[in-house]
């Protein structure tokens, strides 16, 4: 089930194994992302890409701002 | 969670291409006082003076900002309450504000600083228009320019390289009288126990070579350009030696250290560890140098390095700045939060804005510049591509290759045409002053100049009559 989380919970959630992923384009991805992220852009999001994701372990998606 | 625009908002770490590009929040004093609304002036005044600053900023509880208390308010009324006496609601920025857009907004409203807040509202730190100014300001004005030639003031100092890959030691200590006489101010000495390509032919042990130097020489300052404290050398024994090469050399010995190569430090069969291990390893080899350096009994056990009851005898009046090398923002980055000082090989803009952003504002930024003047130019690319062919290669391979051997197979296919785009070739001093005026530019405040090749007299009067005065006047 998806969760909203706060920053400080993002660093936490990494700490402790967390996947990051940014789903905006990967020319705004390789401008800028948060430390340790990967991207899949939201128009590839599907069963093949995320399949390097890990299964037991939360996964945090983040895009530009909260709108 | 609020997406990355948050994120970076809020001054937190990035990574990307962006990142090169310096933000407000990498300027941050955090260090600035605060005070609350119900804190009496007087009492604030008396805590302010103690720090050192001229303001103080007022936050309420959750460190959102109120308001500043400065100048005439910090001393009209001192029995009144901080609430009185403020200034409420000062302007405030984002930390990844582009100190360029804060600078034109400084200068437009005359202000000395900004309060950095995070989007919420609280505190994060002050940012001093000084600050942005020295940034972003080149070190010096083009040399087409007339504002330098009018002031006169140098404002890059002009080194030269001690090849100890090229040159016997007692032409090293020759060169280095050579160079003080030419008008250099410094010279940087390479650390190596290898030569890059057996063509080179040299590796004396630095140690000994700046020992004689310094006998040799009155003025110059003489540095390591760079020498590793991970490996080859435990830093205890490198702490030692800086310690007798500062003594020998009072006031003009500089440390400059890195994470070293490959081709270095294999030769005691030690397990050559990836950049980020010895970029901690290195991180506290500085600490231990730095604490042996304080002089008593030290003992030290670390994740890399073991010391126990350890004293050096011999230490310099003056201590020597630790100058830390960097090929990549995260070098550079340590080298700003941990060093005296930056190294680097070539012009990187980034690299000085990384150094600057991470502490190392006002702080010295040395880089080597590559150069083979020949009285012919066709001449000096032969001689660059035939003795210095590492100038057109990858900066990984120059970590991790482990002989000279395998270097040379490696310079088999670097053309000559690329070495002449990495080193200034030739007799022409228009364009040796034009590399060194885009480091000034670049942020570079001192710039070495590696001449490759045997003919170092012939460099070394080249500089003192076409290159020296002409930055100089």
């Amino acid at each position: 089930m998806p969760t909203e989380i706060r920053r400080d919970e993002v660093c936490q959630m990494m700490a402790g194994g967390a996947a990051l992923v940014e789903v905006l384009p990967a020319e705004e991805y390789e401008a800028e992302h948060l430390p340790g992220a990967i991207n899949i852009p939201l128009p590839q999001l599907n069963r093949q890409t995320t399949a390097v994701l890990p299964q037991d372990q939360p996964v945090i998606v983040y895009c530009y701002d909260a709108q | 969670m609020a997406g990355k625009a948050d994120w970076f908002a809020n001054g937190l770490p990035r990574e990307g291409k962006r990142t090169a590009s310096l933000q407000i929040g990498d300027l941050l004093r955090r260090d600035v006082p605060v005070c609350h609304l119900g804190d009496r002036v007087d009492e604030v005044l008396q805590h302010v003076q103690t720090t050192g600053w001229d303001q103080c900023i007022v936050v309420n509880s959750a460190g959102v900002v109120l308001g500043l208390l400065r100048g005439e308010a910090l001393h009209a009324a001192p029995e009144a309450l901080v609430e009185l006496a403020m200034e409420a609601g000062p302007t405030t920025v984002r930390p990844n504000r582009s100190p360029r857009d804060i600078r034109a907004y400084m200068r437009q409203h005359g202000a000395a600083s900004v309060v950095v807040t995070s989007p919420t509202g609280q505190l994060m730190g002050l940012v001093e228009r000084q600050d942005i100014e020295r940034c972003l300001a080149p070190a010096v004005q083009s040399h087409q320019g007339s504002s330098r030639a009018q002031r006169g003031t140098p404002s890059v100092d002009i080194g030269y390289k001690l090849s100890c890959e090229e040159h016997s030691p007692c032409a090293l200590v020759c060169y280095a009288k050579q160079a003080e006489e030419a008008g250099f101010t410094f010279a940087m000495l390479s650390d190596h126990y290898h030569p890059w390509i057996d063509a080179q032919g040299q590796s004396p042990f630095v140690w000994s070579v700046i020992g004689s130097i310094a006998q040799a020489t009155e003025r110059l300052r003489i540095g390591t350009g760079v020498t590793c404290p991970l490996l080859r050398m435990h830093p205890a024994i490198v702490a030692q030696a800086a310690a007798t090469a500062a003594a020998l050399l009072p006031g003009r010995f500089m440390l400059g250290v890195g994470t070293g190569e490959n081709l270095n430090e294999h030769i005691l069969g030690d397990y050559w560890p990836p950049g980020a291990t010895r970029r901690a390893m290195l991180e506290e080899a500085v600490a231990l140098i730095r604490g042996l350096w304080q002089g008593g009994l030290r003992s030290h056990h670390g994740d890399y390095f073991t010391v126990e009851n350890a004293q050096l005898y011999t230490l310099p009046e003056v201590l020597p700045p630790v100058l830390i090398a960097a090929s990549g923002t995260r070098s550079a980055h340590m080298a700003g939060r941990l060093g005296d000082g930056l190294i680097t090989v070539g012009v990187h803009a980034h690299l000085v804005d990384r150094f600057i952003a991470a502490g190392g504002a006002g702080k010295p930024r040395y880089t080597e510049l590559n150069v083979c003047w020949a009285p012919d130019e066709a001449e000096a690319r032969r001689l660059a591509q035939a003795r210095w062919p590492i100038a057109g290669m990858p900066g990984a391979l120059l970590a991790d290759l482990s002989l000279p051997s395998h270097f040379a197979q490696a310079a088999g296919t670097i053309t000559e045409e690329a070495i002449a785009q990495a080193v200034i070739c030739g007799p022409d001093p228009t364009r040796h002053i034009a590399a060194i005026t885009q480091a000034a530019e670049a942020g570079y405040t001192h710039v070495w100049v590696h001449q490759i090749g045997p003919d170092q007299a012939g460099f070394c009067q080249f500089y003192a009559r076409e290159v020296l005065p002409k930055l100089h006047t």
